[in-house]
């Protein structure tokens, strides 16, 4: 495993001349029906001796990651300007008249050749009015990694244009389904490079990326038991985590990566406990009649979501993270499931079980105000996760007839199936940070 | 029968926990009536088929013919009367193999989601488990394990596919 965090860190450079750069973000927004994504044409890159295969695929790459965003919309080829091709490996040479008589309001002009056996590529993005570049990237990459090029650099034109970095360079982790056998893997936000992480030959499911990215938690029979291992990428080894009696499930790291809670039933109930990540200082934080479940942490650390029958049928609870002040916080009837705390701390995104309806995915304020459905009557929805910047929520579905990842963008409310998994039932995503 | 408790290694830390936590449990069933047949089948007749019934050993009780798998209503770990009755006649046959040590698995439909039904299965196993202590099986010779939706006995949807994979059923521990 050591290869998926070997590509090259020397990434962000800035290009020579474009200090500003840096000027206050334009906030994009989409209310009041009219449509204000930003138009960008992505043409294919100009490639160096041997890279041609690359070209299209790196400007797909940029394209599908911006159009993901819901703040961009992508002009298609057949608007670029008359008797277009290919853009012109000097930037002087690029023809902004030309440009400007095409719907683009923003151009992508990106390079890809080699140096030394290292992938290379120079990215720019235009204002086509102004006729200006706002970035330039230099980025490089093994040849393994060469999507990350693409993904690092839309991030950068998000975070021009939002203010906040884009999350296509995140990684995503899931498990995923052959007959009988149950693996953990690891694949960019859009599955578009898969790895498998496991070879456990059992049932390992709902992995969780601990906050560097660097280790994943899961649940796995392996051994037998229900037990939870930590995987640590760097080593490529799995250790045991927690192997009381009974159920050992539902890891959670703190937003420091320092301690997991979890849960176990050795004491007689499905009960939530906090241990450190290398297993010292086991302290119980739920005790009560009903069974608790599901915790996952506020991003400050400072509380904790759970699910617990307590009061029935099951329901999201928030407490403080040394247990007290446990309290409900969803009222949608029927039962709820799932809670994942979104990274900037403001919002819960749960799975509703209305009684006679589906699974369905909701998000609501952190209080359990503003409950909202966002996706309705579908298949059976579960296991949200949130991406990095808060924008989005990834989650398994059924709606293709068996368990798939689905992203919902909140702001938007589009819901898109994340591609390549057709041949794994994918199920319990957890989504990663960026990679620099 | 030392022996046989001792195979399980890995498992062996797991009886030992549960020993202790079972201590603790005891008065609880001092106020459970026992049904009439289920405290006097004890240790007696272990392989007398004098009478024409089966042999009841290791082999049989996880047969066909063995301790049989109860059944849930939807979300719920609360034993139906049906599975107490089929608790009640697989004590009687947990009792003639003195230190057989049993796995309860706990299942779930496919209903509800993957994290919460492990937590489920893992109560339905429990409670088959308090249920057992209670009819005076050794907490010491019982291990829960649950599967959650990961294992259903039918595949499929609908009510009548459901009924089948909301149970508990039982296993040799290894």
């Amino acid at each position: 495993m050591k290869k998926t965090i070997k590509f090259i860190l020397g990434a962000l450079v800035l290009i020579a001349g474009i200090a500003d750069a840096q000027q206050a973000p334009v906030q994009i927004t989409t209310t009041g029906g009219l449509d204000r994504r930003i138009k960008v044409a992505v043409p294919p890159f100009v490639a160096g001796p041997g890279m041609e295969a690359y070209s299209p695929m790196l400007a797909q790459v940029v394209a599908n990651d911006l159009d993901f965003t819901g703040l961009f919309t992508i002009v298609p080829a057949g608007q670029f300007p008359p008797g277009f091709a290919g853009m012109p490996t000097e930037i002087a040479a690029i023809d902004f008249g030309a440009w400007r008589k095409t719907p683009a309001e923003n151009l992508v002009h990106g390079i890809v050749r080699t140096e030394a056996n290292v992938l290379v590529s120079e990215c720019r993005l235009y204002d086509v009015p102004e006729g200006q570049q706002v970035i330039g990237k230099r980025l490089r990459a093994e040849s393994q990694w060469v999507r990350l090029l693409a993904h690092q650099f839309a991030d950068e034109a998000v975070r021009y244009q939002s203010g906040v970095a884009g999350v296509a360079s995140s990684e995503i982790a899931f498990s995923g389904g052959q007959g009988k056998v149950k693996e953990i893997y690891v694949a960019d936000y859009d599955a578009g490079k898969v790895t498998q992480v496991t070879k456990h030959g059992s049932i390992s499911i709902k992995p969780k990326f601990s906050p560097d990215g660097r280790k994943i938690a899961y649940m796995s029979y392996k051994d037998r038991y229900p037990w939870i291992y930590i995987f640590d990428r760097q080593t490529g080894t799995s250790k045991v985590f927690s192997k009381k009696p009974g159920l050992n499930h539902a890891p959670a790291w703190t937003p420091d990566g320092t301690r997991l809670a979890y849960v176990l039933s050795k004491d007689g109930n499905t009960e939530i406990y906090i241990k450190s990540a290398d297993g010292v200082g086991e302290t119980r934080i739920t005790n009560n009649k009903g069974g608790d479940t599901g915790p996952v942490f506020s991003s400050d650390g400072q509380q904790i979501a759970f699910v617990s029958d307590r009061e029935g049928r099951p329901q999201v609870f928030v407490m403080n993270a040394d247990g007290s002040n446990q309290h409900r916080i969803t009222y949608q009837g029927g039962s709820s499931y799932d809670p994942a705390w979104s990274p900037d701390g403001r919002m819960i995104a749960c799975i509703v079980e209305k009684d006679g309806e589906g699974l369905e995915l909701w998000a609501m304020n952190a209080d359990g105000s503003g409950a909202r459905p966002l996706t309705q009557s579908v298949g059976s929805s579960e296991s949200p996760t949130w991406s990095p910047d808060s924008r989005h929520l990834m989650f398994q579905s059924s709606r293709s007839g068996k368990p798939q990842l689905y992203t919902a963008t909140i702001e938007t409310g589009t819901v898109r199936m994340v591609g390549n998994l057709g041949h794994l039932v994918a199920e319990g995503p957890s989504w990663g940070p960026r990679r620099q | 029968m030392l022996k046989k408790v001792a195979r399980i290694s890995g498992g062996l830390v797991l009886v030992l926990s549960l020993a202790a936590f079972a201590t603790g449990c005891k008065n609880k069933s001092d106020d459970i009536s026992l049904p009439p047949d289920a405290t006097t089948s004890a240790n007696d007749g272990l392989n007398g088929n004098t009478d024409g019934l089966p042999v009841i050993d290791e082999n049989t009780i996880f047969g066909d013919a063995g301790l049989k798998a109860i059944y849930f209503d939807y979300n719920s770990y609360t034993l139906r009367a049906d599975a107490i009755d089929t608790l009640t006649q697989n004590a009687g046959m947990i009792r003639q193999v003195p230190g057989i040590v049993i796995q309860i698995e706990g299942h779930c439909d496919d209903r509800g989601t993957q994290e919460y039904n492990l937590a489920l299965g893992e109560k339905r196993a429990l409670a088959v488990r308090e249920y057992l202590i209670k009819l005076g099986i050794a907490a010491d010779h019982m291990i829960t394990i649950s599967y959650g939706e990961e294992m259903p006995a039918v595949q499929g949807t609908g009510e009548a596919v459901w009924a089948q994979n909301r149970r508990a059923k039982f296993n040799k521990a290894m």
